[in-house]
């Protein structure tokens, strides 16, 4: 890991959920769209820096719901609570985020 | 993609004498795999169906049937737990099997008895906890049935086929995932993470259970794992790493917080 930032490393989380759950492709196609570089290994090569890690987080949890439905909140959403947990990362600073 | 899609409209061999007769559709979440064991032995056949499956896939998964063996062949049913996506079909393949003379045992453990003769099956029971946790074939070969509770059933179990050293999982190990794939891939862990972190009870039961298949493994060895949803697991090497990934899996309790809760806080607060 280069970066040590928890909303980042959330980024990766959903990253590497979505390729499983919706194969590579799609999940890359639409992290360009958010001007995110993500490699095979849903490793983050290159983001958007104008705006905070925290909003783009937020910005892709929700346009994640609009491209592929459902089925990708639910699914990323207890990949990131397993990630924190196992992390010992209070889910209180995600609260807004993740419920 | 026409030529991809093909292969899976067909019934597929995955072992001498055991096929994939699963239902497949493109973009679809949760596809169900049903299973058929076809066991020979000089002038007998037996035919066991594994989680033959629901109302709207029973065409496909008939069609495939009918690819592989003769209705009068079908002599068990296995019903790893009471899911309509299991079960819903069953009466159904009963209407056409009593229809030609032939008869069913519906092999499931006693807390889906109480609820599977809702779906209106017609089948005696063979109730595996009263059965000394296997079932024999005329052959001889015996399929041996591993306890498996909460996930996500109370009497949830597997299925272990001695012969071929096949495990069928049903809901354990299942994926959720739209790009289907009969053998898993790189990426499956994460669509079983995706399944598992929802649907199962505890990471205690999943812990239980896996350390039981563990020791099957080490002293048996389980070649492949075929689970109701999502991908077959093949080969020993890739067997062992699934059972390790659900060990250490977080799931259920911990998994499901939500804020359901905000408008008692808020109603208190006034
Ligand atoms: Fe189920
Ligand atoms: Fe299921």
């Amino acid at each position: 890991m280069i970066y040590v930032d928890e909303f980042l490393e959330a980024i990766e989380v959903i990253a590497k959920r979505l390729f499983g759950v919706y194969g590579k492709s799609r999940t890359k196609v639409f992290f360009e769209k958010h001007n995110i570089t993500i490699d095979d290994n849903a490793k983050i090569l290159k983001y958007d820096k104008s705006i905070t890690t925290r909003d783009l987080l937020i910005r892709i949890l929700n346009d994640m719901e609009k491209e592929f439905g459902v089925v990708a909140r639910i699914t990323t959403k207890t990949a990131l609570i397993s990630y924190f947990l196992k992390k010992n990362i209070s889910l209180d600073k995600f609260k807004d985020i993740l419920y | 993609m026409k030529l991809r899609n093909m292969k899976y409209d067909n019934a597929i061999k995955i072992d001498k004498d055991i096929y994939w007769i699963g239902w497949y559709k493109k973009e679809a979440p949760l596809r169900s795999n049903a299973y058929l064991i076809k066991d020979e032995s000089n002038d007998t056949v037996e035919v066991i169906l594994i989680d033959p499956g629901s109302v709207p896939d029973f065409p496909v998964i008939l069609k495939k049937i009918l690819q592989v063996c003769e209705l009068k062949d079908i002599k068990y049913i296995i019903l790893h737990h009471q899911d309509p996506d299991i079960c819903a079909s069953v009466p159904k393949i009963e209407e056409l099997v009593y229809n030609i003379g032939g008869s069913i045992k519906i092999v499931t453990h006693s807390r889906a008895w109480f609820l599977i003769p809702f779906y209106g099956v017609r089948s005696e029971f063979y109730l595996i906890d009263f059965k000394g946790w296997k079932l024999e074939l005329k052959s001889g070969r015996v399929l041996r049935f591993i306890f498996t509770p909460y996930l996500h059933f109370p009497g949830a179990f597997v299925t272990y086929d001695v012969k071929t050293k096949t495990l069928f999982s049903s809901d354990l190990f299942g994926g959720i995932s739209y790009e289907f794939k009969l053998y898993a891939d790189e990426w499956y862990k994460e669509a079983v993470k995706a399944f598992h972190e929802h649907y199962m009870s505890h990471e205690d039961h999943l812990r239980f259970a896996m350390e039981k298949l563990e020791k099957i493994y080490k002293k048996y060895g389980i070649k492949r794992i075929c689970p109701q949803h999502g991908s077959i697991i093949e080969g020993e090497n890739k067997v062992y790493e699934y059972i390790q990934l659900l060990k250490n899996i977080t799931c259920g309790k911990y998994t499901s917080v939500t804020d359901d809760l905000k408008w008692i806080e808020r109603d208190i607060r006034g």
